[in-house]
């Protein structure tokens, strides 16, 4: 077993592993609720409003 | 080849490939393809008639505003991986807009450092400008309001592009003309004025430096002390005073041509320390854990 004498030195080593992880399924729930589709609706249309105009 | 050419190198390739849709330039129109699912790392406005992919500031503005559940879960866990394999590294290999900071501040003027306490601002622009004021005004407000990178890379070359818009010029746009002449002058007499005190994307990214997989250690038993580090970073950070772990630090390696080698780009190893190993400097001081110790 090992002895964690460290909590912050464990957090630093396995900390992006698990945000990684995280990120990946984070990726896959946003896939699952369409929100790329939405984001690429909105960019696919020059958005006049989005960048001062109109 | 120099680690610094071969820094430039990958920005402007980044830069090709996030405007890869040529046709756009001389059409006027922006490209409607699949790939604009996908969020590009760097700052690219997605309203650039050349955009190939999204704009993650853009992206996460249109999910807190418009999204089912106004949580930004595909932005931000796009942002998370990059953030948890390289920290902020996308600022200095691979954005557009740190490119032409680089490329102004060469310009020879008289020169002067960014205050650190208005770096703090980023933090502001952040909470406020990209996700409180999306939430309220259910409205990209950032990209609206504030964006120099959309004014540069999406409004001119729109309006250059489309004479019926010539009509629709502003006091919005002129303003924000305004703003973005005002980072053009910034940015030729401080290195990377944007990146340090508003850049949204770069402070996202800076949250992961501290835990990144690619980190950066410094010897400080092999400093001495003669200042290349700190005259040679975009970011004016100081190597000895803990930079290298710094949120600021964009990872561009240019502290990497010390001399003395006291400086090294490592992949964070997997096995947890069980001790730690404090660096000193000459005085006795402690300057900064080694993370590469274990037992």
């Amino acid at each position: 077993m090992i002895k964690i004498k460290n909590f912050k030195n464990y957090v630093q080593h396995y900390a992006p592993w698990y945000i990684a992880v995280g990120a990946i399924m984070a990726i896959a729930a946003g896939i699952a609720i369409d929100e790329h589709h939405m984001i690429f609706s909105y960019a696919i249309v020059v958005c006049l409003n989005c960048i001062g105009l109109g | 080849m120099k680690l610094q050419r071969i820094q430039r190198l990958s920005q402007i390739i980044s830069t090709v490939l996030y405007n890869g849709y040529f046709p756009g330039l001389w059409m006027g129109v922006i490209y409607q393809g699949v790939l604009k699912y996908i969020p590009c790392p760097g700052l690219n406005c997605y309203s650039c008639p050349a955009a190939l992919l999204s704009c993650p500031i853009g992206a996460l503005q249109l999910t807190i505003a418009y999204g089912k559940f106004h949580i930004p879960l595909y932005i931000a866990g796009f942002v998370s991986f990059i953030g948890a394999i390289v920290g902020r590294m996308v600022c200095g290999w691979a954005c557009p807009f740190g490119l032409l900071q680089d490329i102004a501040y060469k310009i020879r003027s008289p020169k002067i450092s960014v205050p650190h306490r208005i770096q703090q601002m980023r933090y502001i622009i952040l909470i406020f400008g990209v996700i409180l004021f999306a939430l309220i005004k259910q409205e990209p407000w950032f990209c609206k309001m504030l964006c120099p990178a959309g004014t540069l890379e999406a409004g001119f070359p729109i309006i250059a592009l489309n004479a019926y818009l010539h009509e629709q010029i502003g006091v919005l746009f002129i303003i924000k003309v305004g703003f973005l002449v005002l980072f053009c002058i910034w940015m030729v007499v401080s290195k990377r004025p944007f990146c340090r005190v508003f850049c949204p994307l770069g402070t996202l990214y800076s949250f992961f430096n501290r835990i990144s997989l690619i980190t950066l250690t410094f010897d400080a038993s092999k400093c001495s002390r003669c200042g290349l580090c700190f005259k040679t970073c975009p970011m004016e950070l100081s190597v000895q005073n803990g930079g290298t772990l710094s949120t600021q630090c964009i990872r561009c390696l240019r502290c990497m041509r010390c001399p003395e080698g006291a400086v090294r780009i490592v992949w964070r190893s997997t096995v947890p320390c069980t001790t730690q190993r404090r660096l000193h400097s000459p005085s006795g001081e402690a300057i900064q854990r080694c993370v590469t110790v274990k037992n």
